[in-house]
């Protein structure tokens, strides 16, 4: 028997209607620059995989990049194993791996506050796009590094805003991008969480300030949990890590088995 | 690259309905073939045609000539045949009486007509025409009106603006006239009930404006307010579209953004979450819209405010030439004659040069000047609006305005201001009068500063040319022109659009010599073949006859003018003979005559004189002998007045008789033969006094006789003048105070009168018609042909007119 998907067709038919109002435009959402698709044009891909080849910590997936500071990098001389940054040896953490699909910086950084800041949801498409390779890399390496299958994995959840932030903003950008993914790589969507408190702004804190501002600020919504199963945390930027461990920790209480944490940018250790 | 399937669309549908003018297919069969073509789209689209785009292609086509055709015919011909009679109507007003300062129009759906004892149901659009009530009746009244049942008039001098088309446009194709508010019955109510409530709400609102300013004031803030035009003064209205800020007066982009950004900051005020705000806001914008009466200037703001809002909410990137063509689309499907709606037209120009030539501007002013980002801001989207519309307004308006950016850049901001004073005390005055009030006084003073620098800049020397209607081939090239020069200065396009012109030299040639054309088309006439022009206007009742001379010089005879014009200052002087000289350009008058001193004669003189300077005024000489005769005093007398005024402003006067010759043209021979020197006339004897010219260019002889009588025309006749001539302007409208033998004396190939279409002195009269018919001559009426207009090159002689009919 066939089976028709009327939503995927009612989904399908509208999103050429609004192609036809807003057509796409096929210029580079980062530099504005004349692009052959709908998307990053090459240039700015090549920067952005500037970066992809620099060391990037296994755990926590961000940069390496303060120049000539080895220390940092605690190698060790023919060492296979990954390398891994000072703060995540030292510290638990609660995540398995975070990646990201840049440093926050130059075009990807203007991309990201132009979007949150700036409200231009266009840009859901392109950065939705990233996240998606985040997305699937991280899945692929769930699967090489804890046996873990796709069926695994019960979905995406983004990290939460809280309401007065929600209804000022009109939007929550990780739930966009969680919901472009989702539709993307046929992974469920599941906001499991939601922010009961509002917090000051994270940026200018720091680390310890940012654990303490975000204590029991995360809280599990009243939606069935995949019990003993693992989740993708979707959020726009990784700074140091603060509110995804503290999500992953609510989530882990809740009863999953693994958080895994993908994001558009990181940062570097400084 | 974007695709952009919708500016395609649109353009196929607008060239669908302009076609649709010409062609005369029978709606049905449209229909038929649009099935077929929706049907084979459909297909298409299923089966992944390859030429599915061009079935598309060809069903926007389709739809184009089928609503264009259905536009066309809206017109109930049924009713043409009680057109001319006393008839007694039944309806329903359909839209928002259009209130003027002496009377109000209302549109009504009939439904029932009754003449006599006859009875019939009909259905139809009909415009109710009656003398300003007491009482105005308003959307969705049922109403019974009796009246006199008329065709709106055709426009008689070519250029004019067409009423009678413009009303079909709307689907109305006759005027009903009613006497007074006793020819109103009202008898229920029909209509919408929301639209009914929604304008009841507008009608309070603009009452509450009517009740705490003075009159002037209140219709001013009603006009900025809701694009309410009917009650403002016309002084004042024509400071404001010589100035170039008329836009300010019709609800259009600025107000709608205006409307938007309030409403946005009141959401973001209120703390309205977004998604809510968003529907909140949609909802203000559309009730704004169906306040100021949907015309085609507030629902394009409308439609690309929306679309605006809801590409945030989409998550898509806006994408403007779609947008704009969408709303011409929507537009034009829901009315498609407002393609020909001169708001349409202006208002989509507008907005094309805003955003096309707008961000060209704005990049030269930043590379070059230091002036603050609001002025700049204002300067780029002025000076970007007048250029797209600069062609539209010199065929419109036959106006170019040098001080519009500054008048623009003065004005916005004090309208700014008016506009938020105005709504909020509208909207307060419906609970309090008082505190509308208390905004109001303070709008007042606003009022007043925005007035003065109207009016200021209005006055400033050379604050608006008047420019000759430009050929419609120039409204092309113009915006071709427009379109390479911003790809020029454009940084992005600049190294493309070289590359392209240096590739194609012929094309850079021609958009060259476009320009040049395009720019000298605008302010120069383009040299004809050397003739003899001659203009007899349709000014309805009364008589003006411009004469244009191989060199180029002009001489008006006579202004024409309607009752009441000497004392007024406006009538067919300013309304009809100012504006046909400045569609053509005539920038200066070498002389002025008037023939005798009558008011449908010499009525319009002043508002003439007042535009376009006159170098010498020439006048009958027995018309101030009779004037001194009549007893009445220089101040009591309006022509008198009229020649005071022209002695002030420094124009030479000269009187002429008999004998006198005017050395105009070397060409031209110009004699007067009338009135004589020696015989007195007396005051009620004006008409023979007048001045009979006879115009000879070439073998070609015009006669042109003002308004004699009998008596002139015998001593015409005993001075043994040679009286031949080709061309003989009938004495006096063709009133039966005619010499047989005068008219055989002068033999024409052809006659002339002018006379206003049914006049209250029925003129020309029967008699002189039947005479001319018996002596087998043709002529030509203003009543009838319109302007008649006579092209003579000294040995062949061309007749054009007004409506294409003729002779007689």
């Amino acid at each position: 028997m066939i089976q028709i998907n009327y939503y995927g067709f009612l989904h399908d038919l509208w999103e050429e209607f609004l192609n036809l109002i807003f057509p796409p435009r096929n210029t580079c959402f980062f530099c504005n620059g004349p692009a052959d698709f709908q998307g990053i044009c090459s240039d700015c891909i090549r920067k952005l995989n500037n970066y992809s080849t620099q060391p990037q910590c296994y755990i926590c997936g961000r940069y390496f990049l303060s120049a000539g500071k080895q220390n940092l990098l605690d190698l060790e001389e023919n060492d296979k194993r990954p390398t891994v940054c000072t703060e995540c040896r030292h510290s638990e953490h609660l995540y398995v791996f975070a990646r990201a699909a840049g440093l926050y910086d130059g075009n990807l950084m203007r991309a990201i506050w132009k979007f949150k800041y700036g409200k231009k949801t266009y840009l859901t498409k392109p950065l939705g796009g990233l996240l998606t390779g985040v997305v699937e890399s991280l899945i692929s390496l769930g699967h090489s590094e804890l046996r873990l299958k796709k069926s695994e994995i019960a979905g995406l959840v983004p990290v939460p805003l809280a309401n007065k932030r929600l209804r000022k903003r009109g939007f929550n950008q990780s739930e966009l991008l969680a919901r472009f993914v989702s539709h993307n790589l046929d992974v469920p969507f599941l906001p499991l969480l939601n922010k009961l408190k509002e917090t000051p702004a994270q940026t200018g804190l720091s680390r310890e300030q940012r654990q303490s501002n975000l204590a029991g600020v995360f809280g599990v919504s009243q939606c069935k949990i995949p019990v003993g199963k693992s989740v993708i945390l979707i959020d726009d930027m990784f700074t140091t890590g603060s509110t995804v461990s503290e999500c992953s920790r609510v989530l882990l209480n809740a009863g999953l088995k693994s958080v895994f944490v993908a994001t558009v940018a990181t940062s570097t250790i400084r | 690259m974007v695709s952009r399937p919708l500016l395609l669309f649109t353009g196929i549908v607008i060239s669908g309905i302009v076609l649709s003018g010409y062609l005369n297919i029978s709606p049905g069969f449209l229909l038929l073939l649009l099935g077929i073509a929706f049907f084979a789209a459909v297909t298409g689209y299923l089966f992944s045609w390859r030429a599915s785009g061009i079935v598309l292609s060809l069903l926007f086509f389709l739809t184009g000539i089928f609503y264009g055709t259905i536009s066309n015919n809206r017109v109930n011909p049924d009713l043409f045949r009680y057109t001319g009679h006393w008839v007694t109507l039944e309806g329903v007003v359909c839209s928002e009486p259009d209130l003027r300062p002496d009377k109000v129009f209302y549109k009504l759906d009939l439904t029932r007509i009754k003449i006599g004892e006859e009875q019939s149901r009909l259905k139809a659009r009909v415009l109710v025409q009656a003398p300003k009530p007491d009482k105005v009746y308003c959307f969705g009244d049922l109403l019974r009106i009796h009246g006199l049942l008329v065709r709106p008039d055709e426009p008689g001098n070519p250029g004019e603006f067409d009423y009678r088309t413009y009303l079909t446009r709307q689907g109305i194709g006759v005027i009903l006239r009613a006497s007074g508010s006793e020819d109103f019955v009202l008898l229920g109510v029909r209509g919408n009930p929301f639209m009914r409530q929604l304008l009841l709400l507008k009608k309070k609102i603009i009452m509450v404006q009517q009740q705490t300013l003075p009159a002037d004031k209140a219709a001013l803030v009603n006009g900025i307010v809701f694009g309410t035009q009917g009650q403002i003064p016309e002084k004042l209205w024509e400071a404001f579209s010589q100035t170039g800020i008329v836009h300010i007066l019709s609800v259009s982009g600025m107000h709608v953004g205006l409307v938007l950004a309030g409403a946005i900051a009141l959401t973001g005020f209120l703390n309205i979450p977004v998604i809510q705000g968003t529907l909140l806001i949609s909802l203000l914008v559309i009730l704004y819209s169906l306040f100021c009466g949907m015309g085609p200037a507030v629902t394009r703001s409308a439609l690309m405010a929306l679309m605006f809002l809801w590409s945030y909410r989409l998550g898509r990137k806006q994408d403007w030439p779609t947008t704009l063509s969408l709303a011409a689309l929507i537009i034009l499907l829901w009315k498609p004659a407002a393609i020909y709606d001169i708001g349409f037209q202006l208002s989509f120009s507008a907005t094309w040069g805003i955003l096309y030539l707008g961000p060209v501007i704005d990049e030269l002013l930043k590379k070059h000047t230091r002036w603050p980002a609001w002025i700049q801001a204002t300067i780029w989207v002025s000076l970007a609006a007048q250029l797209a519309t600069l062609p539209l307004v010199a065929l419109y308006y036959n106006l170019f305005s040098p001080v519009s950016m500054l008048a623009n850049i003065l004005a916005v901001p004090l309208t700014t201001a008016i506009l938020a004073l105005g709504v909020c005390s509208g909207i307060l005055g419906l609970f309090s009068v008082f505190l509308a009030g208390l905004i109001n006084a303070c709008t007042s003073a606003v009022l007043d500063i925005f007035i003065a620098v109207v009016s200021l800049l209005n006055n400033l020397p050379g604050s608006f040319i008047s420019i000759p209607s430009p050929p419609l081939i120039f409204i092309p090239a113009w915006f071709i022109v427009l379109f390479f020069s911003a790809r020029i200065f454009n940084k992005k396009n600049a190294s493309t659009t070289v590359r392209f012109l240096s590739e194609n030299r012929n094309a850079a040639v021609l958009i060259l010599i476009l320009a040049v054309t395009a720019i000298s088309l605008l302010f120069f006439k383009t040299p004809a073949e050397k003739q003899l022009v001659m203009h007899m206007i349709d000014v309805g009742q009364g008589e003006s006859i411009l004469i244009q001379f191989p060199s180029g010089k002009n001489m008006l005879v006579d202004t024409g003018g309607w009752e009441g014009e000497f004392a007024t200052g406006e009538g067919a002087g300013s309304k009809v003979v100012l504006p046909y000289l400045q569609r053509l350009g005539v920038r200066r008058l070498d002389v002025l005559l008037l023939t005798h001193s009558h008011e449908d004669h010499a009525g319009g003189a002043a508002a003439v004189v007042n535009s376009i300077p006159a170098a010498l005024v020439i006048v009958s000489s027995a018309a101030q002998k009779a004037n001194s005769l009549s007893g009445a005093s220089p101040e009591e007398d309006p022509y008198s007045r009229l020649l005071e005024g022209f002695r002030k402003k420094g124009i030479l006067i000269q009187a002429v008789n008999e004998g006198d010759r005017l050395l105009l043209d070397p060409d031209v021979e110009i004699k007067v033969l009338s009135p004589s020197s020696t015989r007195t006339y007396q005051a009620d004897d004006e008409n023979n006094s007048s001045v009979v010219l006879m115009i000879r260019y070439g073998r070609q002889k015009f006669l042109l006789t003002g308004d004699i009588e009998v008596e002139a025309q015998e001593s015409l006749l005993k001075s043994g003048a040679d009286l031949r001539a080709d061309v003989l302007k009938m004495p006096h409208h063709g009133s039966s105070n005619l010499l047989r033998s005068f008219v055989e004396r002068v033999h024409p190939s052809f006659a002339l009168i002018s006379a206003g279409k049914n006049n209250r002195f029925f003129l020309p009269s029967s008699e002189t018609v039947k005479l001319l018919k018996d002596l087998n001559i043709p002529v030509y009426r203003t009543d009838k042909d319109g302007a008649i207009i006579l092209s003579a090159n000294g040995s062949k002689m061309r007749v054009k007119t007004g409506r294409g009919t003729g002779p007689w």
